[in-house]
C-alpha cells in the first residue's frame, strides 16, 4: 500500500450530498458549489432534477451565465449530469423506443448547454437504448455511463449485458459509473437504528449486521430471520443486507479503463475521518492501482436515516468525507 | 425519505358553511429527491379519522394551478420541483366537524426506475 504516488484521481462532490439543506430552503444552489469549493473538491455533479427547476428543459440563458460564472468564481467545473428515464411517464403506457431515444438527448442536451461532461445513466436504462444513443453522445462529446449501483455489482448479468455493448462499440463515450454503495462492509448503523426506530426487534437488526460482516449471504439471513418472525419491519431490517451488498473492491480493476466516473457514497463520516461502512482505504487503493484518472464524487446519503430525530449537517458530513479522499489520494 | 414534511399542519385553512368544515388545505411539499413530472404523482389519497376521501375531491395546486386526478395524469411538463410549497386542497362536501382530527396522507409516486410504485405515507393531527 502506499507504493503509487502522484495519483491523478480527481476529487469532487454531488451536491445531492446537500439535498436536505436543500430542501429546507436553508442552501441554495451557489451555497452547494460554495461549500464543494470550500473543501477543495473541483468537480461538480447534479442530479439535473433536483437542483435545476425545469429539468431537463434547457435553462434560460441568463441561468447559463450565472452557472459558468459560479464555476469561474469558485475554481469549479461541471462533471456529471445524474439523468432518469422515466419510461412509465404516462399510466399504462411504457415508452416506446423512440420515446425513450427522445426522452435521453433531452437529457444530454441539457448536460451540454451546461459544460457537464458525463452523464449518469441511471441503473434501470437498458443497453440496447444506450447502444442507439451513443452516436448522438459522440456527436455531443458527452460520456455515458450506466450506474453500477447496490445491489448491483460490476460482474451483475445486466452489466455484462452493458459491458458487452461497450465492447461491440468501442466507444470511449459509453461507460461504467460505480456506486461505493456496492461495497458496504458493514452495514450502515443509521439505517439499523432507523429501523429499530420504526419497530424492528434490536436483537434482529444485531444478528443482520453481525451476519452481514461476516459476509453471510443476503438471502440466508432473510431465510434466517423469516424464521424467527413474521414482522415485516424485521425482514426489511433483513432485506438492508440485500440493499447494501459487499463485493471485493478489486472486482473493479479488470473494468478500469471502462469507468468515466464514481460516485463515492457514504453513509456516516465519523470524526475520526473514516467512513462506517465502506472500506474506503482499501477502495482508493484500487483506484490507484488501476491508475484512475477520473473524479470520486462524494455523494452523501445518511440525511433520510437521520433526520426524524436529528439534524442533519451535509456540509460537515462532505468535509469530513472530502478530507478522507484526500489524504488517501495522496 | 421526506414524509414528515407532505403534511405542514400550520398552514392549515379552510371553508366553513353550516358550521361545518366544506373544504380545507394545506402546504405540501413532495417526499422525494428531485422533482417529478405531475404525472408521476399518481395518487394523492387522504383519510381523516379512518374516513378515506374519493380521489376526485383533492386537488393539487402547484404554482397557482389546480390539477385535480384526471388533469394530472396526462401531464408530462408541468412539474413538481424538490423542495417545492404546493397546495393540497380537500374538499368535503358532505362536511366534517370542526376542531382536532387526525390525518393521513398517501402519495403514491410513479418512479422509473422502482420496480414497485412509491408509497409515501404520513399521519397528524390536524385543527382545522
Amino acid at each position: 500500500m502506499g507504493l503509487e504516488t502522484n495519483s491523478e484521481i480527481k476529487r469532487g462532490v454531488s451536491l445531492y450530498s446537500f439535498q436536505e439543506e436543500v430542501f429546507h430552503g436553508k442552501m441554495n444552489l451557489e451555497d452547494c458549489i460554495y461549500q464543494t469549493a470550500k473543501t477543495g473538491a473541483k468537480g461538480i455533479e447534479i442530479v439535473g432534477e433536483q437542483s435545476i427547476p425545469g429539468c431537463p428543459k434547457i435553462p434560460s440563458e441568463k441561468f447559463q451565465k450565472q452557472w459558468f460564472e459560479w464555476m469561474e468564481k469558485y475554481g469549479v467545473e461541471p462533471t456529471c449530469h445524474d439523468m432518469f428515464l422515466d419510461f412509465t411517464k404516462i399510466k399504462g403506457h411504457y415508452y416506446t423506443e423512440k420515446e425513450s431515444i427522445e426522452s435521453f438527448k433531452k437529457e444530454i442536451d441539457f448536460a451540454k448547454a451546461l459544460g457537464f461532461k458525463f452523464i449518469r445513466v441511471i441503473v434501470n436504462v437498458p443497453p440496447e437504448i444506450i447502444e442507439k444513443v451513443i452516436p448522438y453522445a459522440e456527436d455531443m462529446n458527452i460520456k455515458l455511463g450506466i450506474e453500477v449501483h447496490s445491489p448491483w455489482h460490476i460482474n451483475s448479468a445486466w452489466m455484462a449485458r452493458h459491458y458487452e455493448i461497450m465492447l461491440k462499440t468501442n466507444t470511449k463515450h459509453f461507460g461504467f459509473i460505480p456506486d461505493l454503495g456496492a461495497f458496504t462492509k458493514r452495514l450502515p448503523r443509521i439505517q439499523l437504528e432507523n429501523m429499530v426506530r420504526k419497530g424492528a426487534d434490536q436483537k434482529i437488526a444485531d444478528y443482520v449486521a453481525e451476519e452481514h460482516e461476516k459476509g453471510v449471504m443476503a438471502e440466508y439471513i432473510i431465510a434466517k430471520v423469516a424464521q424467527m418472525t413474521n414482522n415485516r419491519i424485521d425482514l426489511a431490517t433483513a432485506e438492508l443486507s440485500r440493499h447494501n451488498i459487499y463485493v471485493n473492491p478489486l472486482s473493479l480493476l479488470p473494468y478500469m479503463d471502462h469507468i468515466i466516473h464514481v460516485h463515492a457514497k457514504f453513509y456516516e463520516m465519523q470524526e475520526d475521518y473514516t467512513e462506517y461502512s465502506i472500506p474506503y482505504e482499501q477502495i482508493v487503493e484500487v483506484f490507484k492501482k488501476g491508475n484512475y484518472k477520473g473524479y470520486l464524487s462524494s455523494e452523501y446519503e445518511g440525511n433520510r436515516h437521520i433526520h426524524d430525530i436529528y439534524e442533519v449537517d451535509s456540509v460537515e458530513q462532505v468535509r469530513r468525507h472530502q478530507k478522507m479522499l484526500e489524504s488517501l489520494i495522496g | 425519505m421526506f414524509e414528515r414534511y407532505m403534511i405542514d399542519e400550520k398552514s392549515i385553512s379552510s371553508e366553513i358553511g353550516d358550521n361545518e368544515v366544506k373544504s380545507f388545505e394545506f402546504n405540501s411539499k413532495l417526499p422525494y429527491y428531485r422533482g417529478i413530472p405531475l404525472s408521476m404523482v399518481e395518487i394523492i389519497k387522504i383519510n381523516i379519522d379512518g374516513k378515506e376521501f374519493p380521489l376526485e375531491n383533492i386537488t393539487l395546486n402547484v404554482r397557482n394551478k389546480d390539477y385535480s386526478l384526471s388533469n394530472r395524469e396526462m401531464e408530462t411538463i408541468e412539474r413538481w420541483e424538490f423542495g417545492e410549497i404546493s397546495k393540497i386542497k380537500v374538499d368535503c362536501p358532505d362536511g366534517i366537524k370542526k376542531g382536532k382530527h387526525q390525518l393521513n396522507l398517501q402519495m403514491v409516486l410513479r418512479i422509473g426506475y422502482l420496480p414497485f410504485p412509491a408509497l409515501r405515507n404520513f399521519s397528524t393531527e390536524i385543527e382545522i
